[in-house]
């Protein structure tokens, strides 16, 4: 074991990470060798000095100026229960406001349908760079390509865009590629057969960060397949922990674990 | 294309002159590759430096110890099959146009793999190990791809195209241009990336951290600033304090650096991103 | 919590009680100025007042008054209020140690906070929750927005960092 190695161990040690037999061989190993002695008992007296630290004490002070400002806000509170029931009316310039931007709404939508023939257009011509680009060796040009067709301000719904994006996933050797696919397919996670295919590429996929990367854009849509998948991902104690940490997160955030 | 030679030489001596004393010295191993793929698995400690030679040049300092002598004639062996025939503790094998190195040691106190490479030549760096000390890229400027748990990455003197990415490490890196051939994107989950460009760098820039802030001081001018989609809303912690909720300031920066230009993208899951321009 | 979530503010008096000694101590280990720590404080418990309506009943309490109290921590560097560090709390006594022993505890614990102000602001942050205020990493990672993986990890590297700092820089004696 080197002396980083032993640096770990003894930090473990201190913080009650590890069985207190290694207390005997971080010892022998520390009357052993100087430099794990004088690691050992450095952070010793550290950990001893963290522990001696006081509590400070607080002052009267705080304790009466908050007394001061919660009466304040019990007696607002109050004064809010009486007056209660007033109907607010709804002053004329916000109605005003109100039926400009409905119709500043009904604008965009005809201008986004303007531009629709301009996206399909473009939509075909990333579809064949994407296709050409599955047979390429450049990395950071299947990233390029696959990037141009989710930045796209308005994704589409067009299957053959998905598909090429699936396959890269499922198929291409780089993980910096499939984690650039996985961002791209986040834009159609309301698809049911992408989450499916992000689900299945989650369950085999080797790499940590393109593993993490799945798990938060399923996390984005969650439900019931989804939640299926991270208790199995979290119950597998193969699996690495940093990723059933994530899980974990993900799960506890759609409240399927209880603090 | 067959031409491989192992060359040790004693390039310098540090120690005490008495009997028995380490001894350490330089050992090189080269194969000879114009252009292709450089693939680099798993290397604990790792520097690559681009030049203008035609041969990859493995090096590794190499120090004598107490078991130097019970190690004679006899060759690495690791789980995989793989046999060190560097002499330097990895497995190097060429296939056509890629040649695979890998550490073959699991010691990780191993001394640090220095790797010239050809100007020609494509760099991927992966490790899917627990270890993970630095690597460093010097001096290169051909497609660079790194994909690491707990190594910290450093990039000197880059231009790009590439795709670098780490969990646990921290990446800094400065450019002498910005390629605009491929992409660039630079990804750690943990920690932070600070990235240096030249002033003329024309890029469509992605800046992303959900639970960090970005500093520079480079001229982007901003397209939008999107709400990423999957920030915790009501249910975190942190999450339910709307005004207080680290989450709810995540957001991805686009824009466009000098006009535009390659695809430039930086991410930090949960750290600061610093863009500078020089 | 939960009265208090459903209009009964007048408990949060029994929450400030329960508290705001560890939120102060939070605040003292990293601005080591009692005037700051204090507005602090009463900073965090009118926000749990005002925003008491978020609390979710499933949640940690104490990671949640936390992530408030980091909050605020923010708010106020961005402040940058002029602090004079004040370490007199920190004068130990102790019934079983004599007066030579209070003195070098007094002073390696003084020492201790001038290496944690040496430090960047998020990993003396990292050090005063995990080490100071004993929570777990799990907690700790709540609070952040982080794994407890990375929590765990980060949490190492810092206080080698602490280490190496009061070792080579303050000349910590052990």
């Amino acid at each position: 074991m080197n002396i980083d190695q032993w640096e770990d161990k003894i930090i473990s040690y201190l913080e009650g990470d590890l069985e207190s037999v290694m207390k005997q061989e971080i010892t022998e190993a520390a009357n052993k060798n100087k430099e794990i002695e004088a690691l050992w008992i450095s952070y010793r007296s550290i950990y001893n000095t963290i522990d001696n630290i006081p509590t400070a004490e607080t002052c009267d002070t705080l304790k009466s100026n908050f007394g001061t400002f919660l009466k304040k806000e019990i007696d607002t509170q109050e004064s809010k229960k009486i007056t209660g029931n007033k109907v607010i009316a709804i002053p004329a310039w916000k109605k005003i406001m109100t039926i400009a931007a409905v119709l500043v709404g009904l604008l965009f939508i005809w201008n986004t349908n303007q531009n629709n023939q301009d996206i399909n257009n473009n939509l075909a011509e990333v579809n064949t760079q994407l296709e050409q680009i599955l047979d390429t060796k450049s990395s950071t040009e299947k990233i390029k390509v696959i990037r141009v067709s989710h930045d796209n301000q308005s994704p589409s719904n067009d299957e053959n865009t998905k598909q090429l994006l699936v396959n890269v996933l499922k198929k291409d050797p780089s993980s910096n590629v499939r984690l650039a696919a996985v961002e791209a397919l986040a834009n159609y996670t309301n698809d049911d057969k992408i989450r499916e295919a992000l689900i299945k590429a989650l369950m085999v996929e080797k790499d940590g960060f393109v593993k993490l990367a799945l798990i938060k854009t399923l996390g984005s849509q969650f439900d019931h397949d989804i939640a299926d998948t991270f208790e199995e991902i979290v119950n597998d104690k193969t699996n690495e922990k940093f990723i059933r940490d994530e899980v974990e997160k993900e799960l506890f955030r759609h409240n399927k674990i209880e603090s | 294309m067959k031409y491989l030679q192992i060359i040790t030489s004693l390039l310098f001596v540090i120690g005490t002159p008495y009997l028995g004393a380490s001894q350490k010295s330089i050992k090189e191993y080269k194969v000879a590759l114009s252009n292709g793929t450089l693939v680099l698995d798993d290397i604990n400690d790792l520097e690559v430096i681009g030049y203008t030679g035609s041969d990859i040049i493995f090096m590794s300092e190499y120090e004598d110890d107490e078991s130097s002598d019970r190690k004679k004639g006899l060759k690495l062996l690791n789980a995989d099959g793989l046999n060190d025939n560097t002499g330097i503790g990895i497995a190097v094998n060429k296939d056509g146009k890629t040649v695979v190195a890998s550490q073959i040691t699991s010691d990780c106190t191993c001394e640090k793999i220095t790797v010239k490479v050809p100007r020609s030549v494509n760099v991927n760096i992966v490790s899917s190990s627990h270890d993970g000390n630095r690597i460093l890229v010097k001096d290169f400027e051909n497609e660079l791809e790194i994909s690491t748990n707990y190594h910290d990455i450093q990039l000197e003197n880059v231009t790009g195209p590439m795709a670098v990415k780490t969990l646990y490490g921290n990446i800094e890196g400065s450019f002498k241009k910005l390629s605009q051939t491929g992409s660039v994107s630079i990804y750690s989950v943990y920690e932070l990336v600070d990235i240096t460009l030249p002033r003329d760098a024309k890029a469509n820039v992605s800046l992303s951290t959900p639970y960090g802030d970005v500093y520079t001081n480079a001229p982007i001018t901003v397209n939008n600033v999107d709400k990423v989609k999957n920030v915790s809303t009501g249910n975190g912690a942190g999450g339910s304090v709307n005004v207080c909720s680290p989450s709810s300031k995540s957001s991805t920066i686009n824009g466009t650096l000098n006009g535009g230009g390659v695809e430039l993208s930086i991410k930090s899951s949960y750290e600061d991103i610093y863009l500078r321009q020089l | 919590m939960l009265q208090i979530k459903n209009g009964e503010i007048g408990k949060t008096a029994v929450l400030f009680d329960r508290y705001h000694t560890s939120i102060y101590n939070y605040f003292m280990k990293i601005h080591r100025n009692k005037m700051i720590s204090q507005d602090l404080t009463q900073n965090v418990f009118e926000k749990i007042i005002k925003y008491r309506s978020s609390y979710t009943d499933h949640k940690n309490f104490r990671s949640w008054i936390f992530t408030i109290a980091r909050n605020a921590n923010i708010d106020e560097h961005r402040k940058k209020r002029p602090t004079d560090a004040c370490d007199d709390y920190i004068t130990l006594s102790s019934k079983d140690d004599n007066a030579q022993v209070v003195m070098e505890k007094s002073e390696k614990s003084k020492q201790l906070m001038r290496a944690l102000d040496l430090l960047p602001a998020e990993e003396k942050e990292l050090i005063v929750l995990t080490k100071f205020e004993k929570m777990k990493f799990a907690q700790v990672a709540e609070i952040l927005g982080m794994t407890e993986n990375a929590v765990k990890v980060k949490s190492h590297r810092t206080i080698k960092k602490l280490r190496s700092i009061l070792v080579n820089d303050i000349k910590y004696e052990y």
